[in-house]
């Protein structure tokens, strides 16, 4: 008779059994798998070449397909840690039960790669869908003999899956060492044990104000079209600066508002504070990328808008039917993006409430023990969601701001020397940005309240 | 007046679609007095903790009157009974139930920030109660970096810092090794001499025999009480014990000749 506990049946069974977790782990990883490949395929259509202005356009997306690789190196780390977090308890029994280390790796590698091959291959699949649907959009509206294909590039799928391969790659090794490294025991009781109370590290916040310095400095005194390379430089180095701000600041942030006793003994301040410093290192991991992508999409959606405006005032004093074109093909272009950036910032918006929620709800079944009443839950959870919503919006902004010499340039090139008009484009996309960031912020909010509730409910008492 | 009035009492669990109920508490009637110490005893399955979580106002019962400091719990809605709980109850569980990302002094905090007490006085209540526990150097420790006996008095002190009428313990050796039971025990006995009224559950005879009575529980109903009177803790454990290896055999309330010379009984229990 066959091994029924094969390690294949024994990975799949427990990704089954946690699907809960994995759901929106695998959601977000393949989205952002999907978003990779979709810019690569506008990169890469044949179609596009024959856009007049097409290798600035090249140049541009270059730059946004790299930017995305970087800040996905800290996505994939983030959401593994969550997961691994949750996992720990399950492997540790299992180590208990009596499977060696080996076995434990073996498990670990099956379910790397089943999630891995459903990460990338959904997300694949994701892409070229929503890059079908994009061109038949793009040619309905477009009503002209469109450049843009229905095509699959091959080294699209190779350099998505090159890519995302390496970083899930990247984290089984992480995975493994841990399992080798670490005492059954600690596995075990992983999840109950807190992260250690971070410190607030000077060194990052070094690296971060300079590189944010840097970055900034660059963009104000480069023109993206003629230097690439430089543009791409201060691209990196505000990603780099973002994260290593929001790790390292919000720590020192949060421990001055601890350290104000009147603040910090509030019901709606105490608990917020105290859980977003206990977990800041992979919370602020998840905020940076919510902020990343959300200066992404407003940097590529303003520049958009700024464009369709501007084009639109320029067809009706000059009548050139050409022009008009050009503008309305990379209008719809930066539309796709810009959707696409925000639909996945919402994903890891909703992605980062699920995991805390599950993460959080045991504290608040303590605390509804100790005398909290359902009224003051939702209190202490809407301060502290208040308490991380604000920050990524806001840095995304200020970043839009200092992106505005860039986005002017790039205008420039597409005949808009309005900046004015630039600044008015820009200022009404934050807006309404920030209004849908709310509206994704709360709705997401409503389903930590749900999931906080269901496990008081079933898990309250041990 | 009694402290705590448990009158009729009878809880019984629904299935969610149909079928029968299981019932956990048949009827149970006791009270305890201001200033009281005492134990609940009972095997796994007899009702102990579907009891405490009734007395706790976590849940309520389906029948039956509880009545604490003059207040029904059955009849309040969930928003003062969740001020009641922090204002009047302490609770100690088993498995410490502290929040690993406060410190100790937050953890203790925890029920007065709830209450909206400002930091001063928090700080007032706070030096005297770590220095009676034995804390007062690991205040500013996380609790995962704690043994269990020091975990269990962060929890002994977050009950206690409202002042509550009652402290309700649930199994709280239960997680213990014998050297942090005992000193946990002589801890709860020290509060008790200062006046403080103990409920506390558990199915060790060692922890039960620290108390001035002790109930037991079996098949949902109140079956018997002991006191412990002028015995010491070590004769009334031996007499709890004896009284449990008694209740697995064949029940009989008929008191031998040399049972009476053992702590006072009463069968069947009425208080």
């Amino acid at each position: 008779m066959r091994n029924r506990l094969s390690f294949p049946w024994l990975a799949m069974r427990s990704i089954r059994l946690n699907a809960r977790f994995y759901l929106p782990y695998l959601l977000s990883r393949a989205l952002i798998v999907a978003l990779h490949y979709d810019i690569q395929f506008l990169n890469m259509n044949t179609g596009m070449d024959l856009l007049p202005g097409a290798s600035s356009v090249h140049g541009l997306l270059s730059v946004v397909v790299l930017a995305v690789d970087f800040f996905s190196i800290f996505l994939f780390f983030y959401t593994n840690s969550f997961l691994m977090k949750r996992r720990q308890r399950e492997l540790g029994l299992y180590s208990i039960l009596g499977m060696e280390r080996r076995h434990l790796r073996k498990l670990l590698r099956w379910e790397t790669a089943f999630v891995g091959v459903v990460a990338i291959g959904g997300g694949l699949l994701l892409g070229i869908g929503l890059s079908q649907l994009f061109v038949m959009l793009f040619r309905a509206v477009m009503q002209m003999d469109v450049p843009l294909r229905f095509e699959v590039p091959r080294l699209a799928i190779l350099y998505t899956v090159f890519v995302y391969g390496l970083m899930v790659l990247m984290n089984l090794v992480t995975n493994l060492v841990r399992v080798s490294f670490v005492r059954p025991i600690v596995l075990f009781r992983a999840t109950d044990v807190g992260d250690s109370e971070p410190r607030i590290r000077w060194f990052v916040t070094a690296i971060g104000v300079t590189a944010l310095a840097l970055g900034y400095f660059i963009s104000f005194f480069t023109n993206p079209l003629e230097n690439l390379g430089l543009f791409l430089l201060a691209v990196l180095l505000v990603i780099l600066a973002t994260y290593c701000l929001f790790s390292s600041a919000s720590i020192a942030i949060l421990k001055r508002l601890r350290a104000n006793a009147s603040y910090y003994y509030q019901p709606r301040h105490f608990f917020a504070v105290a859980n977003m410093l206990h977990r800041m290192r992979r919370n602020a991991t998840g905020l940076a990328t919510i902020c990343v992508l959300s200066t992404m999409a407003l940097v590529t959606a303003s520049t958009t808008f700024c464009l369709y405006v501007g084009a639109d005032m320029g067809a009706i004093q000059g009548g050139e039917q050409e022009g008009r074109a050009l503008v309305s093909a990379y209008f719809f272009v930066g539309l796709f993006l810009s959707v696409l950036f925000l639909t996945t910032c919402v994903l890891i918006v909703y992605y980062k409430q699920v995991s805390e929620g599950y993460e959080d709800a045991p504290c608040f079944a303590i605390m509804q023990q100790v005398g909290m009443s359902k009224d003051e839950v939702d209190l202490v959870v809407r301060g502290q969601n208040s308490l991380a919503f604000l920050p990524p919006l806001v840095v995304a902004a200020f970043h839009t701001l200092a992106a505005l010499p860039i986005t002017n340039r790039i205008l420039l090139a597409f005949g808009i020397t309005n900046f004015g008009l630039v600044v008015c484009c820009t200022a009404l996309t934050v807006l309404v940005y920030g209004v849908l960031y709310l509206f994704a912020f709360d709705v997401a909010s409503r389903v930590y309240r749900g999931i906080i509730a269901w496990s008081a409910t079933n898990d309250a008492r041990p | 007046m009694a402290l705590l009035e448990v009158r009729h009492v009878r809880k019984v669990y629904k299935p969610r679609l149909v079928g029968v109920g299981v019932t956990a508490l048949r009827d149970v009637s006791f009270s305890v007095r201001r200033g009281e110490f005492v134990a609940i005893m009972g095997e796994s399955g007899s009702g102990k903790t579907t009891l405490l979580n009734i007395l706790a106002a976590l849940d309520k019962p389906t029948s039956g009157q509880v009545l604490l400091g003059g207040t029904d719990l059955a009849c309040a809605r969930e928003r003062d009974l969740a001020s009641f709980r922090r204002e009047h109850l302490g609770f100690v569980f088993q498995d410490f139930n502290l929040l690993d990302a406060l410190t100790v002094r937050d953890n203790i905090f925890l029920p007065l920030v709830l209450a909206n007490v400002p930091y001063a006085e928090m700080e007032r209540r706070l030096v005297p109660l770590v220095r009676v526990l034995g804390i007062e150097r690991l205040v500013d420790q996380y609790p995962y970096e704690l043994s269990g006996g020091q975990k269990q008095r962060t929890a002994i002190a977050r009950a206690l810092i409202t002042r509550p009428f009652m402290l309700l313990a649930d199994e709280p050796t239960g997680a213990l090794d014998s050297r942090a039971s005992e000193s946990l025990l002589r801890t709860l006995e020290r509060m008790h001499a200062r006046g403080q009224t103990i409920l506390m559950v558990t199915h060790s005879a060692n922890a039960a025999s620290r108390a001035t009575r002790v109930l037991f529980l079996k098949d949902g109903k109140v079956s018997r009480q002991m006191r412990r009177g002028e015995h010491t803790s070590e004769e009334f454990s031996a007499a709890l014990s004896r009284m449990l290896s008694a209740a697995v055999g064949p029940a009989s309330g008929k008191k031998t000749a040399k049972e009476a010379t053992r702590p006072q009984q009463e069968v069947p229990a009425r208080a």
